[in-house]
């Protein structure tokens, strides 16, 4: 920060804010990310910014540094000077949608345009990082403009990735602050009458923070401190002891501190105050005091002694309880008491804190007030420790990491059956089989699923039964067991109606649908269009709804009913994607990639298995989607890294040994082995799933598992069961398989097909794989056709190309460099070996692709498009 | 980021004139290459001018062929290949 009125270097800064704002009056709204280490004066500079609008209004809040951060801090903080409708969202903490669509609305409401300044990001709760992404790709709209600021270190750029670098890139400005040049440096310098500024530009690296903290010091015969840390703390050190005891207590309150709690606690007399206010270390801001900034409060506060720190914790603890609850919260409360050090403050303050951060969906927060509270060990009673063990798993599997979940949630499991709550246990059994599935262990699930069923089966039937069914219902649509699927399913719906319990109807609809979909294609979509009516009710941000979507497109898919999948897939993702559900639609994506691809739509398929994947870096069901699509479009056009993605695809799906995953990933893997013609590890690759496929009468994957085996010669006659296009073309009536797939909209089949059969049917085959650029299929038919004895076997076509820009052929180059050179038709044929027919027919061409009515414009015109110059360069 | 070599027929012959228009062409399948993160190292070119072989970095085969469509240039073959360098060769 630097001193009143003088900002320098700035300009083209401000001006950039300047025309995001302006832009932003016209109804073209954006966001600003400001980036810079702390000190380099990001604050300063939007300070100056908001100073200078002269229109429209600006709402700021601001990130704190606590240990576990207040869920939607900054929206805390500019719900005060925003309307009614605002804080009324803010204060039914369970609906997040409707709060999101209220500050959507907060923010287009005039004057325009609105500016909202989150400062400090880098330290935002999860809530208020959901809340940016909403805003950010919705803030076009609104006609408002949303300024960030960020520190720039590695720590802080890896919080912020995924939310930042998922904004819509057309609106999305990046700012980055840069150090103060020497000469900035020297013009600062030279108000104080330094005259050592280049050795104050060197020592402070041009932080902007720190060369004022320097330049505070006077006369250069202080020196230069080697940190901030050194500058702040030398010039505490001048201050008197009282004023001391003040300076510590507003370091230990992160951001700033109310003036009435100053007050509870310390009491200081006005000339204290004014003592520290007087050194530039506290600034007055409202009704609160705090350090000029951020970084000289941590220099306090982490010189301060433990001892020392944790009692002025618990002053602040004890003032902020003696006030009515609403008027502070829980996380600065949770804060102090882990700080003090205060077992019993913990227990009360942190579960509440928990509680209150998972409402608003910020779940590391809630995880880490929890992990807080079961550091107590001993001072917690064990069913106090297991109910906050199920909430920590709870919070670990929303988050995805799967194996704290799993630990938390096998601790609590104990825990409550330790104590012969059934109850209790069956729920967390219950829980615990969907986190083990979605990790890929599907065996343990389907223990820990029948656990929690003969538990709460020991009890009266009710919500609790009910909910182990449906998870029971779950696990098995997964292993693809129908019948069973369907069974548990509608046991779970039953009880669930009768105990009025919403979100188990729609959760065992959801199942039971997706299973009959396998047996009774129009009746499962049926169930699932219930389901997803029903779960629209419910206030889980648009899960359910998106799970229905999910359900109804990838069994579509599987089930090859192409049509319908990408019609649901397509309302799917626009669902998820304007919920912000990105798992779900990233899911979805990396299916409509393969529906893309059996339709012939290559480029599209390319495009976004490309996108999934990229997106996708860990071990999860979306990547093994998007590389399934991968491998098998790069395998049908014979590009290279097919072996690649289809190898980590099948490490994936080896890992959840479900027929779901291995299927497509072996049919994938044999159809590249018997590409590469390799017939053995054709078979060998769909053998591996080929039996699975059989048992659970899947007649797609069965078909095709089965169709390379008889490919690779491994098989002579079906298998019962297989789906129709393949059990034809099995049977080498290649004529009727054609035309199933044709039905079906997939011509890469349809061709594979036609190549079974004579050689019109071939042709047929030649022309559609050409079109969709399928070389080596089409490679391989045209070996068969030559080696038949097939007289002029097509030619590839070739591609658009650009020879040049009127598109004269090599052949015709030459004609025209001859006829620029004067020669009569006769003597360009002798020349060329020709007749004189042919030439004749080259110069029509000529004449006709230049627009040219005689030889003589024909030469003029490619004289002037560089023709003859380049068929010199060809020649040289 | 990977390295390919792109085999691509032109069976009437490239011509790219070395002339103002010539530069335009070139440059403009260089800038709707960089919108896929996709750079055209160099070429190597047939004396009849009818193949040619072409070093390319991209993030994937796809993107070669995404833009290969775009620039109305044909593909034969994508080979993923890396740098051999006799004079620089060491034991790993």
């Amino acid at each position: 920060m630097q001193t009143a009125g003088e900002l320098l270097e700035r300009e083209s800064l401000l001006a950039a804010l300047g025309d995001a704002a302006d832009a932003a009056a016209r109804g073209d709204g954006r966001t600003v990310l400001v980036s810079g280490e702390a000190g380099i004066g990001k604050t300063s500079l939007l300070e100056r910014f908001a100073a200078g609008l002269g229109r429209g209004r600006v709402l700021w809040g601001a990130c704190e540094a606590l240990a576990t951060p207040r869920p939607l801090g900054p929206l805390h903080d500019i719900a005060g000077p925003a309307g009614a409708a605002l804080r009324g969202a803010l204060a039914r903490p369970g609906d997040r949608a409707a709060l999101f669509a209220a500050v959507l609305d907060e923010l287009a409401r005039p004057p325009a345009p609105t500016v909202v300044v989150f400062e400090d990001v880098h330290w935002a709760d999860d809530a208020t990082l959901d809340l940016v992404k909403y805003l950010g790709r919705r803030i076009r709209h609104a006609g408002a403009l949303l300024v960030l600021s960020h520190r720039d270190d590695a720590a802080s750029l890896d919080k912020l990735r995924a939310v930042l670098g998922d904004l819509p890139s057309a609106h999305v400005a990046r700012l980055q602050v840069p150090p103060l040049s020497r000469a900035a440096v020297e013009r600062l310098a030279a108000v104080v009458a330094r005259r050592d500024a280049g050795g104050v530009h060197a020592a402070t690296g041009g932080n902007a923070f720190f060369v004022t903290e320097v330049l505070r010091q006077g006369g250069a015969a202080a020196g230069v401190p080697a940190s901030v840390r050194d500058a702040v703390l030398a010039r505490a050190a001048m201050l008197p002891p009282l004023a001391d005891a003040l300076l510590q207590l507003v370091a230990i309150v992160p951001r700033q501190i109310d003036l009435a709690l100053v007050g509870d606690v310390l009491a200081p007399t006005t000339e204290t105050v004014e003592a520290c206010l007087a050194s530039g270390l506290l600034v007055v801001d409202g009704a609160s005091l705090r350090f000029r900034h951020e970084l000289a409060r941590t220099a306090v506060e982490e010189a301060l002694q433990p001892p020392r720190a944790a009692a002025l914790h618990h002053r602040v603890l004890a003032a902020l309880e003696a006030r009515p609850d609403r008027e502070t919260s829980l996380a600065a409360r949770a804060h102090h008491a882990q700080k003090a050090g205060d077992a019993a403050a913990i227990l009360r303050w942190s579960p509440l804190a928990a509680h209150e951060a998972a409402l608003r969906g910020a779940r590391h927060e809630a995880a880490a007030h929890c992990h807080a509270a079961l550091a107590l060990g001993e001072h917690l009673a064990p069913r106090e420790r297991a109910a906050l063990l199920d909430e920590l798993a709870t919070h670990c599997f929303e988050l995805n990491d799967l194996d704290a979940a799993i630990a938390a949630r096998e601790e609590a499991i104990a825990l409550w059956g330790a104590h012969g709550d059934d109850e209790r246990q069956g729920e967390a059994l219950a829980a615990h089989a969907m986190s083990l599935v979605r990790a890929l262990r599907n065996a343990d699930a389907d223990a820990a699923s029948r656990r929690a069923l003969d538990l709460a089966g020991a009890h009266p039937a009710g919500r609790t039964l009910a909910r182990a069914q449906a998870t029971e219902s779950y696990l098995r649509m997964l292993n693809r067991d129908y019948d069973e699927a369907i069974a548990w399913g509608a046991r779970a719906l039953t009880l669930a109606e009768a105990a009025g319990d919403v979100a188990t109807q729609a959760r065992a609809l959801l199942t039971l649908g997706a299973a009959t979909m396998f047996v009774d294609y129009e009746r499962g979509c049926a169930h699932l269009a219930r389901s997803r009516e029903l779960a629209r009710s419910l206030d889980d941000g648009g899960a359910a709804v998106a799970d229905a979507h999910v359900m109804l497109g990838t069994a579509s898919g599987e089930l090859h009913a192409f049509a319908a999948a990408e019609g649901y897939l397509d309302d799917g993702i626009a669902f998820a994607r304007a919920h912000d559900l990105d798992r779900l639609a990233g899911y979805m994506e990396g299916w409509q990639a393969l529906v893309d691809l059996h339709r012939g739509r290559w480029a599209l398929a390319g495009e976004r298995a490309n996108a999934v994947a990229a997106r996708e870096l860990g071990r999860t069901t979306n990547r093994v989607v998007a590389l399934i699509a991968l491998g098998r479009l790069r395998t049908r056009r014979g590009d290279p890294g097919a072996a690649d993605v289809l190898d980590e695809a099948l490490e994936l799906a080896e890992r959840s040994g479900t027929l779901q995953r291995l299927g497509p990933v072996c049919a994938a893997r044999a159809e590249a082995a018997w590409m590469a013609g390799d017939d053995e590890r054709a078979v060998r690759e769909a053998e591996r799933a080929c039996a699975l496929a059989a048992a659970k009468r899947h007649p797609w994957l069965l078909g095709e598992l089965a169709f390379w085996r008889h490919r690779g010669g491994g098989l002579v006659v079906a298998p019962p069961g297989c789906a129709e296009p393949f059990a034809l073309q099995m049977a080498w009536r290649w004529s009727d398989a054609a035309a199933a797939w044709r039905a079906m909209g997939c011509p890469y089949e349809e061709a594979r097909a036609l190549a079974d059969g004579d050689e019109a049917a071939q042709r047929a085959a030649l022309a559609i794989l050409d079109k969709l650029g399928a070389k080596p299929l089409a490679e391989c038919v045209r070996r068969q056709m030559r080696e038949a004895g097939v007289r002029s076997v097509p030619r590839g076509a070739a591609s658009a190309t650009r020879s040049n820009e009127v598109g004269l052929t090599a052949r015709e180059l030459e004609v025209l460099a001859l006829v620029a050179d004067g020669r009569r038709n006769a003597e360009i044929a002798a020349r060329l070996s020709r007749s004189a027919r042919t030439v004749e027919r080259h110069v029509e061409s000529i004449l006709a692709k230049l627009g040219a009515g005689s030889r003589a414009e024909a030469v003029e015109a490619a004289r002037r498009l560089g023709l003859l110059a380049k068929m010199g360069s060809a020649r040289s | 980021m990977s390295r390919y070599l792109v085999e691509r027929t032109f069976p009437e012959g490239l011509s790219i004139p070395q002339t103002e228009a010539g530069a335009k062409a070139v440059r403009s399948v260089v800038d709707v290459n960089a919108r896929d993160g996709v750079t055209w190292v160099h070429s190597y070119v047939s004396p009849d001018r009818q193949k040619t072989f072409c070093i390319y970095d991209g993030p994937s085969p796809e993107a070669i062929r995404t833009v290969a469509e775009r620039n109305k240039l044909p593909v034969d073959r994508i080979t993923e290949v890396s740098v051999l360098d006799p004079y620089f060769y060491r034991a790993a």
